[in-house]
């Protein structure tokens, strides 16, 4: 519910900015471009490995943010969908402000955005480390290490 | 001599240690007060985690004594099933603690024991399904898995039937939600939400409760043809278990790592948020 709001709100943003841009003939002053910027580039992570609690979320910085999207994608195209796990550690998801999104299992990263869903291939699992090194400042101590030793245990 | 393994491990050896001889009197003491705490060895004591103990009278000294009451020399005692074994169950694993155990974390691995002990003792009963049961498609789980509902709904909406996008929590509807991570907390919400240990009269949804200790807790509910479905979390609900076999029995089926069985629930419009 509040990330369809977000993005909806963005959109509007976007657009009034770009419709102020055309009626000025101008290219947007500083202080609305650095706000874009900052809005791109803000991005969520979170675990999915709960069932009934909520995902632990969590702020990327906006170094890791852009970091991460560049490398997601830089990956290469695959053919390997996200496994159907069931209970248990399903993965990582980092939500960009502008919509997009990547779940990461494994090898396999889903990535969502402008309405498609491509499938990469992550064959050395780095999105996935990076995540979970990130997560380790924002899990539980005991939480992170049932974590760690369930990705070490995920399927490849 | 009396040993003791404790049934716990999938991979790692079992921890095992032997009675002193003063504990395999008492032991031998408790069995003959109630013959039915010894099971088979190839009893149903649980799957992933704790299993009970295998207690095996080897030579001589106190295992004559056992084999004099008519004992076999290899028995299973407790489990994640046996909340009548609970007190010996505890008993042994205290023996435990005096001994010393092959184990570079005896900690947690004894802690996890005794939790589940103590949870089994929540148990309510054995799988009674009330009637007239209240059931829903075990293959047709379109009302959850649409992309508009999908994220948002999780076992526990799946377990009430009721679709509330909310990610519903046990208690938060009755403005107290669960305190902690166990059987007694997320069950006591649930109970605050309107679900019931007892049958209804008119209709029953037939679900259960499982916990990952102090992270997590799932629920399944009895569906069409017999079999049991749930939702992980943000994820479809499906009717099978961890290894994609159809749940017959939740108490058996594959968990992962929702070890702690603490029992069933009835209920029919309970309210949940």
């Amino acid at each position: 519910m509040k990330r369809s709001l977000r993005g909806a709100w963005l959109a509007l943003g976007l657009g009034l900015l770009g419709a102020w841009a055309c009626a000025t003939g101008s290219a947007p002053a500083d202080a609305p471009g650095a706000e874009e910027k900052a809005m791109a580039s803000a991005a969520r992570a979170s675990v999915d490995v709960f069932s009934g609690r909520e995902a632990p979320t969590w702020a990327l910085s906006d170094d890791e943010s852009r970091a991460l999207r560049e490398a997601v994608e830089a990956l290469p195209e695959g053919t390997r969908p996200l496994p159907d796990v069931g209970l248990g550690y399903r993965g990582f998801t980092v939500t960009w402000a502008d919509g997009a999104r990547a779940t990461v299992h494994g090898a396999v990263v889903e990535f969502v955005s402008g309405g498609r869903t491509q499938l990469r291939e992550d064959a050395p699992r780095a999105v996935e480390e990076r995540l979970l090194l990130g997560s380790r400042a924002h899990l539980d101590p005991e939480l992170f290490k049932a974590v760690a030793s369930q990705v070490q245990a995920a399927q490849p | 001599m009396v040993t003791v393994e404790l049934d716990i491990f999938s991979g790692r050896p079992n921890p095992r240690w032997a009675l002193t001889e003063r504990e395999a009197r008492q032991l031998t003491e408790r069995i003959r007060a109630d013959p039915s705490l010894l099971l088979p060895l190839d009893a149903d004591t649980g799957g992933l985690g704790y299993r009970g103990f295998i207690v095996r009278a080897e030579d001589t000294g106190m295992a004559d004594d056992w084999k004099r009451l008519g004992l076999p020399p290899v028995v299973r005692l407790g489990g994640a099933f046996q909340p009548g074994a609970a007190e010996s169950s505890r008993f042994l694993l205290h023996s435990a603690e005096g001994a010393r155990l092959d184990l570079r974390d005896p900690g947690p691995v004894l802690a996890e024991a005794e939790s589940v002990i103590l949870q089994s003792l929540d148990v309510q009963g054995v799988m009674t399904l009330c009637s007239p049961a209240a059931l829903t498609s075990d293959t047709d789980f379109s009302f959850w898995n649409g992309a508009a509902n999908l994220r948002y709904n999780n076992c526990y909406n799946f377990a009430s039937n009721l679709r509330t996008n909310t990610f519903a929590q046990p208690g938060r509807a009755s403005g107290a939600i669960y305190a902690s991570i166990d059987c007694a907390a997320v069950g006591g919400g649930a109970v605050r939400d309107g679900w019931l240990t007892a049958c209804r009269a008119d209709a029953n949804y037939n679900v259960c409760l499982v916990i990952w200790p102090n992270y997590d807790y799932h629920w399944y509910r009895y569906c069409a043809n017999s079999h049991w479905c749930h939702k992980p979390g943000q994820t479809a609900a499906r009717n099978y278990d961890n290894s994609n076999q159809l749940i017959l029995n939740p108490e058996t089926a594959d968990r992962g790592g929702y070890t702690v069985f603490c029992g069933y629930y009835r209920g029919y419009n309970v309210t949940v948020s």
